[in-house]
């Protein structure tokens, strides 16, 4: 990437529902960037994702958001939110739907939406279950789904949620590569919640860790790990 | 999830020949209605005579109307010695000029108000159900109405008004009072926690305080006041002057578009909540913001002119549901066409049911709605 711009940038946010989970919260997010959020089950990693893509209101400060009004946040829920009785095919659309514009070009609107739809479940390594109900595939299929749903979108900055767990190495893989296959073709950035400290380091250019909560900033590269893989 | 299926991709086709159905069969009501009436002065044949005829003068004379509608534009208001022209000044016409007065100037305006505030409530009664994610709410819901309602009080029995043209003085009123409602719902856009439980409950909270300064003011009203301000509440068609629908159409017309842009965000807001819709890339909340706001300007427009009028703005889109199922994209138009019709049909019965007296519209379509919608409802019932 030649250079990289500003994305996001969140002053002085405090998020929670009816008490605050983290607050102090300053970032500046620019394209490239993969930051890795870890903490404790609990501790509202969940709760600043939802408040960053704008479905929890912040109880204090500011989030500016650079990234187009319209499907330029990309978010993978946790609990995944698929339609389940409908095929592969139908749901990963739902996201190149959003991030397509019709009125742009209208006459090959249909034909870039299908295209965006294959090439995102042939990167999930999903081809063979295109037309498979989303409630007869395994829980890490159906992850790759969601994940998939978002790369047809084509958004400025992802936001996931666990998008890892269930998944086994081979997979684990195959989706870290579409993500970053995706992120170096559309300049985009990317916040991931993980629940394992090690993974997040491996994948990550920015480490943060919420502690009594705060956010600490952390380098992964200089990241040291105990044998249980807990943080030194 | 399972309001938009893929059966219903494969009933599409039969669903837009039923709207396109509905069309058709709306724009011929309006047309028969414009033939009914209780004038001993015209019957029906010869009023669709002058109605065909009138209508192929105006297209194949399209230079002289345009010179007609010129000269309304530009010469008239230059000079204050002038008259309005009639579009089809200078032709030769079929029928009395009482005939012609009755048609176009007391049916046509009256029927075109239907259209348009059918339409625009029906419309925004589907945008605010959709968006709140309840069946229960109707345009009358957010509170917009009541605020309309305050504001002709305000100007009917204080005599305090916003513009100070008589004829509009009430119309004006309504309306900037129900702007006020909006900017409120646009401002609880901005506030923390707020749901879409909230955004109704607001609303009647707001009715409830609007109708509470409304019958502090009606305490202290005169008997003409009272009877006034009665008037106004019976939503009624035959307020609205020609300049004034037209006036309506415009605002529908440009309000529209985004209605029918956001119908597809609509869908996933209905299909799987907040959390489903921002994860294929709709941001609820704005999108919630949008619609409500939209749907509330469709509504005050309307209402200022002609009244309250609720039923449509419920009923027509749980019927349009029957038809064509939870797909926005098919139900918004529907809805608008179910919206148009009901309004023809319930003001046609009210103006001649009972004639020489009128029914207002809002009364007859409760009336003669209600029972139906209920029937309507009860039979689906039975089906599940
Ligand atoms: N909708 C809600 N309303 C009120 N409180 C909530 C809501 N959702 C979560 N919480 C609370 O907020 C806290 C943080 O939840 P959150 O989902 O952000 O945790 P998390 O860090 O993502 O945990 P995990 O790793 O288990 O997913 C929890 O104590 C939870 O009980
Ligand atoms: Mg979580």
């Amino acid at each position: 990437m030649s250079s990289s711009e500003l994305i996001l940038s969140v002053e002085n946010l405090t998020v929670g529902y009816n008490e605050e989970l983290i607050s102090k919260i300053n970032l500046e997010i620019n394209t490239g960037d993969v930051i890795a959020v870890v903490g404790p089950s609990g501790i509202g990693k969940t709760t600043l994702l939802r408040t960053i893509a704008g479905l929890v209101k912040p109880i204090s400060g500011d989030i500016f958001c650079k990234a187009p009004k319209r499907g330029g946040i990309g978010y993978i829920p946790q609990k995944l939110g698929l339609v389940r009785h409908t095929s592969v095919y139908h749901n990963v659309d739902l996201g190149a739907r959003s991030g397509s514009r019709f009125f742009s070009e209208p006459k090959t609107w249909f034909k870039r939406r299908s295209e965006r739809v294959t090439t995102a479940v042939e990167r999930m390594g999903l081809s063979d279950k295109m037309n498979e109900p989303v409630r007869r595939l395994s829980g890490g299929q159906q992850r790759r789904v969601a994940t998939a749903r978002t790369l047809a979108q084509r958004p400025k900055l992802i936001l996931a949620d666990e998008f890892l767990s269930e998944l086994d190495e081979d997979n684990i893989s195959i989706v870290l590569d579409a993500v970053k296959e995706y992120m170096a073709a559309s300049e985009s950035a990317m916040i991931i919640v993980e629940h394992n400290i090690q993974r997040a380091t491996e994948i990550s250019t920015r480490l943060l860790q919420i502690k009594n909560g705060e956010l600490v900033e952390y380098n992964p590269s200089e990241m040291k790990f105990d044998l249980d893989g807990g943080l030194i | 999830m399972d309001s938009i299926s893929l059966q219903h991709v494969e009933k599409g086709k039969y669903q837009l020949l039923i709207i396109l159905g509905l069309a058709v069969f709306t724009l011929l009501s309006a047309v028969f209605a414009l033939g009914l009436g209780s004038s001993s002065n015209l019957d029906m044949v010869t009023s669709w005579k002058i109605v065909i005829s009138d209508t192929k003068k105006f297209f194949l004379n399209i230079d002289t109307v345009a010179d007609n509608l010129w000269y309304n534009l530009t010469a008239c208001i230059s000079s204050s010695s002038c008259e309005d022209r009639s579009l089809l000044h200078g032709i030769e016409r079929e029928g009395t000029n009482i005939q012609n007065a009755i048609i176009w100037d007391w049916r046509f305006p009256r029927i075109l108000t239907a259209i348009v505030g059918g339409i625009a409530l029906a419309v925004a009664g589907a945008l605010m159900q959709g968006c709140l994610g309840n069946p229960l709410v109707s345009p009358l819901t957010l509170g917009v109405a009541s605020g309309a309602a305050l504001g002709a009080a305000f100007a009917i029995v204080l005599g305090f008004t916003i513009l100070s043209i008589p004829e509009l003085a009430i119309v004006a009123n309504a309306f900037f009072f129900s702007l006020v409602v909006v900017t409120i719902i646009i401002q609880l856009g901005k506030i923390r926690s707020i749901s879409a439980e909230s955004y109704i409950l607001v609303g009647i909270a707001i009715t409830f305080i609007c109708g509470a300064i409304v019958s502090t003011m009606q305490y202290f009203a005169t008997d003409a006041q009272l009877s006034q301000l009665a008037h106004w509440s019976f939503g009624s068609l035959s307020r609205p002057s020609g300049g004034n629908v037209i006036l309506m159409g415009l605002i529908l017309a440009s309000l529209l578009p985004t209605a029918l842009k956001w119908s597809w965000d609509l869908n996933t807001l209905s299909m799987g909540g907040d959390e489903f819709a921002i994860s294929t890339g709709v941001n609820p909340s704005k999108i919630r913001k949008n619609i409500l706001i939209v749907s509330a300007l469709m509504t005050s427009i309307v209402i200022a002119f002609t009244g309250l009028i609720g039923f449509v703005g419920l009923a027509a889109p749980h019927m349009s549901r029957l038809i064509v199922g939870n797909d926005f994209r098919k139900l918004i138009p529907c809805s608008g066409l179910f919206g148009a019709f009901l309004m023809i049909f319930a003001d046609t019965l009210g103006r001649t049911l009972f004639a020489p007296i009128v029914i207002p519209v809002g009364v007859m379509l409760s009336i003669i709605g209600g029972p139906f919608f209920m029937y309507l409802l009860l039979r689906r019932g039975g089906h599940h």
